[in-house]
C-alpha cells in the first residue's frame, strides 16, 4: 500500500480523476494547495511512505521536496489524467527498484545523484516529456540520509580501493604470481562496483590486498632467506 | 594514522629508496634484491631491471634507464599518479572511480603480461 497525496491548485477536477483512478488499495487523498496545506496533511501519517504529487505550478515542489524526502511527483500541466497516473506509478516503481532503471544506472556511472520521483514536468511545448530526470541534485530516497551530508562529491558510495598500483608494484618487484592474483581481484573491484555490487567489491578489495601482502611476504623471504644462502656459497 | 602522516611517511620511503638507489650501482654490489623468477627459470620478469632503472634515472642517465627496462621508463609517470591517487582515494572519489574503469585495468594487467612474454621472445 502506498499514501498518496494530491496537491491541487484552482480546478481540482483532473486531481481528482487521478484519484478515482488508483485502486482502493493505496491511500490517496487530494488537498488543495493553500498556505495550510502541510498542515493539513495527516501529522500521524509515517512520512516515510507518503508519496506527494503536485498538480500545480512548479513553485510548490521545493518547498515539499525536503520533507517527503525527494517522493515528489510534479505533473506536467498538459497530461490526461490517465497519463498523469501512469507518471506517478512509474515514480513508485522506479524509486521502488532503482536497479531496473537505466536512468539510475547512468546517474550512478558518472557519478550523479538522481531521484527517481522526479518526472520533468512545467513544460509549455506541448511535447510529451522524456523520462529524463531534470534535476539530480536532490538525494535518492532510499538512502540513508547521513550518507549525503558525509561526500561531498555526489557519489553515493565511493569505490573501494583497487589496489592496481600497488599490486602491479608487488608483481614488477616481488612475486610475479601473487601479483598477477591480485590484478585480476583489483579488477574484479571495479567490474564489481560498476555492476551495483558495492559489497562485492570491497569484498574483492580486501582479497587484492590480501595477495598484496602475500606477494610482498614472498619477495621478502626470498631474498632474506634464499640469496644470502647463495651468496654464501651453501649447496655448493 | 593521519592522512598528513601517511603521506610524510610515503614521501620519506620514496626519498630514502632514492638515496639508496642514487648511491649504490645494482651492477656492483651483489646483496640487493634480485628477481625470483629470473634466478629460478632465467626468464625476465616484466620488472626485471627495475633498479637499475632507478640508479640510472637517478642518474639521469636515460640512455641507461630505457635499456634498463623501456617500459617501466615509459610507465613511470602512470605509476607515480596511481599511487597519489590511491592515497588520495577519499579526497577525490569521483576521479578514482573515472580513472579505475574495468577496461583500464584489464588492459593496464594485459599489458603488463604482454610485455613480460614479450621481452623474453624479443630478448629486450
Amino acid at each position: 500500500m502506498t499514501d498518496i497525496i494530491i496537491l491541487t491548485s484552482g480546478d481540482a477536477q483532473r486531481a481528482h480523476d487521478i484519484a478515482g483512478l488508483f485502486e482502493g488499495g493505496n491511500r490517496i487523498r487530494v488537498v488543495a494547495l493553500t498556505d495550510e496545506t502541510l498542515s493539513a496533511i495527516d501529522p500521524a501519517m509515517p512520512l516515510e511512505e507518503v508519496w506527494l504529487v503536485i498538480d500545480s505550478p512548479e513553485e510548490a515542489a521545493p518547498s515539499f521536496k525536503e520533507r517527503f524526502g525527494g517522493r515528489v511527483v510534479t505533473l506536467a500541466p498538459h497530461r490526461t489524467a490517465p497519463e498523469a497516473a501512469a507518471d506517478i506509478i512509474a515514480a513508485i516503481r522506479g524509486a521502488a527498484a532503482p536497479d531496473n532503471d537505466p536512468d539510475a544506472a547512468w546517474a550512478k556511472t558518472l557519478g550523479l545523484k538522481y531521484e527517481p520521483g522526479r518526472i520533468p514536468g512545467g513544460e509549455t511545448s506541448g511535447q510529451t516529456p522524456p523520462p529524463i530526470p531534470q534535476e539530480i541534485s536532490a538525494a535518492a530516497p532510499e538512502q540513508p540520509q547521513g550518507s549525503h551530508t558525509a561526500n561531498p562529491h555526489g557519489v553515493e558510495e565511493p569505490m573501494p580501493p583497487t589496489y592496481l598500483v600497488w599490486s602491479v608494484v608487488m608483481t614488477v618487484l616481488c612475486c610475479l604470481p601473487a601479483g598477477v592474483v591480485a590484478i585480476v581481484f583489483s579488477s574484479m573491484v571495479s567490474s564489481k562496483y560498476y555492476a551495483g555490487d558495492i559489497e562485492g567489491a570491497k569484498r574483492c578489495s580486501r582479497r587484492a590486498e590480501i595477495w598484496i601482502i602475500a606477494s610482498f611476504v614472498a619477495g621478502v623471504l626470498w631474498n632474506t632467506l634464499y640469496i644470502p644462502m647463495v651468496i654464501a656459497g651453501w649447496g655448493n | 594514522m593521519g592522512q598528513l602522516t601517511r603521506r610524510i611517511a610515503w614521501i620519506a620511503l620514496v626519498a630514502a629508496v632514492c638515496v639508496l638507489y642514487f648511491c649504490i650501482d645494482p651492477l656492483r654490489v651483489s646483496w640487493l634484491p634480485r628477481c625470483p623468477l629470473r634466478m629460478a627459470t632465467g626468464w625476465l620478469c616484466p620488472g626485471c631491471g627495475s633498479q637499475r632503472l632507478l640508479h640510472a634515472l637517478l642518474h639521469g642517465d636515460f640512455a641507461a634507464a630505457w635499456h634498463a627496462n623501456p617500459f617501466l621508463l615509459l610507465a613511470l609517470p602512470g605509476i607515480l599518479f596511481l599511487g597519489w591517487l590511491e592515497l588520495s582515494r577519499r579526497r577525490h572519489p569521483v576521479l578514482y572511480m573515472r580513472v579505475y574503469s574495468t577496461p583500464f585495468i584489464i588492459a593496464a594487467g594485459v599489458a603488463l603480461v604482454a610485455w613480460g612474454i614479450g621481452r623474453n621472445i624479443m630478448g629486450i
